[in-house]
């Protein structure tokens, strides 16, 4: 009888042992929930209350210097797209 | 200004060009060949391509052509300037929630089911792989793969400007929006670029007035999938192995070359606001930088904001 209790013991902790050590594993790699957006507690970063035009000036890559120039604009700024002036292509970044 | 359509790696390609119509039109044909020479390089879904057989040669030196080892190169490099935030090692994790074909056939069909996203992917650290510069050589550990997607695309997009630069004097190539510029337009001070609303496919936000150089924009909303009920993109998080989530949801990188635009918009589009100063800081080179988030607020980089009209260095790759 006693062999037979020993046996279940050993069973028992083996299998509830196994078993938290699979869900643990599944836990792990299963996808993490969507966090809230977190947003303004930086102060290193400033967010532009804006989508104001942006102006990207440099003497080219070329001489190694850059310039850049930003007018804050109050007004939401989202436009249809707009059609290229003087035959110069309108480029979209868009991401990838 | 001429310009050419036409598609390859999987994005819309532009090429546009000022100059002789006759120069411009081999131009063209040159900058063309070179993008569809470089698509068969660098696909990951071509089987014959040189790419592929680095990944299937994984455990073994593999002899490359002077692009792939060149591209490998720079990923390596950025692979360190980003702390790991840039790293083409992912391609495992990639498959593993369904991005396992072009996104044009993963938009048709059934990806990888979800549970196969429960199942880690052990990879070998990118670290691992070495390089024989003498040689031209790979070496990537077992089991490691490579997706140059992004870094590759940016390598292209330059390259083929400076192909086109040969017939013109103002010239762009824009590959599914990540763009190389050289010259200026007749009459123009810079080149307009768009910014496209990430929450609204063909909405423009506002238009960016840019010199010659790199401009990348890296999105979480363009290249997207279900698998099961879950929504996927395509930006994996290195640390985690999944798609990031992101405060941002796209990040736009000025910088003088491409693929350090391409790295660095992924890299602080993981970052998020949080880190991205520590990352641009921790990168070693010099860019600007915009971010949208989800109120389709942009944010800049506090140095550009602080120190308008005010010259800085910048620093080559």
């Amino acid at each position: 009888m006693k062999p037979l209790k020993t046996t279940l013991h050993i069973w028992i902790a083996l299998a509830s042992t196994l078993s938290f050590l699979g869900g643990w594993v599944m836990l792990a790699h299963s996808p993490k929930p969507i966090q809230p957006v977190q947003q303004a507690s930086v102060v290193t970063i400033t967010p532009l209350p804006t989508l104001p035009p942006i102006q990207f000036f440099n003497d080219g890559f070329a001489n190694g210097s850059i310039q850049n120039s930003i007018v804050p604009n109050p007004q939401p700024n989202i436009q249809p797209n707009p059609q290229p002036s003087s035959g110069i292509p309108l480029l979209t970044t868009r991401g990838s | 200004m001429e310009t050419v359509h036409f598609r390859a790696m999987n994005t819309d390609v532009l090429l546009a060009a000022e100059g002789h119509p006759n120069q411009l039109a081999e131009g063209f044909e040159k900058a063309r060949q070179f993008i569809e020479a470089s698509e068969a390089r660098f696909s990951r879904f071509l089987d014959t391509s040189e790419l592929s057989a680095l990944n299937r040669g994984a455990g073994s030196w593999f002899p490359a052509s002077p692009e792939l080892f060149t591209v490998v190169s720079l990923s390596q490099q950025f692979y360190h300037q980003t702390r790991g935030l840039f790293d083409p090692s992912i391609l495992p994790d990639l498959r593993r929630v369904g991005y396992d074909r072009s996104m044009d056939l993963l938009r048709e069909g059934l990806p990888a089911p979800l549970l196969e996203s429960l199942l880690a992917v052990h990879r070998p650290s990118f670290s691992k792989m070495e390089l024989d510069e003498r040689g031209q050589r790979i070496l990537l550990p077992t089991a490691m793969a490579l997706d140059l997607g992004g870094i590759a695309k940016g390598w292209i997009a330059e390259q083929a400007a400076l192909l086109l630069s040969n017939y013109s004097p103002a010239c762009a190539v824009d590959a599914g929006g990540d763009m190389f510029l050289i010259g200026l337009p007749a009459g123009a001070e810079a080149w307009p670029v768009a910014l496209e609303d990430p929450l609204q496919s063909g909405a423009i936000l506002t238009t960016l007035q840019v010199n010659p150089g790199a401009v990348v924009t890296s999105s979480v909303t363009k290249r997207t999938w279900k698998q099961g009920e879950k929504l996927r993109h395509h930006l994996i998080d290195p640390r985690k192995g999944e798609p990031a989530i992101t405060d941002w949801l796209c990040v736009t990188v000025l910088a003088p070359h491409a693929a350090t635009a391409e790295v660095f918009a992924k890299a602080l589009l993981i970052a998020g606001p949080q880190e991205a100063e520590q990352v641009r800081r921790d990168g070693g080179t010099q860019f600007s930088y915009l971010a949208v988030d989800r109120e389709r607020k942009i944010w800049g980089n506090q140095e550009r904001m602080d120190n308008i009209n005010v010259r800085s260095k910048l620093l080559s790759v």
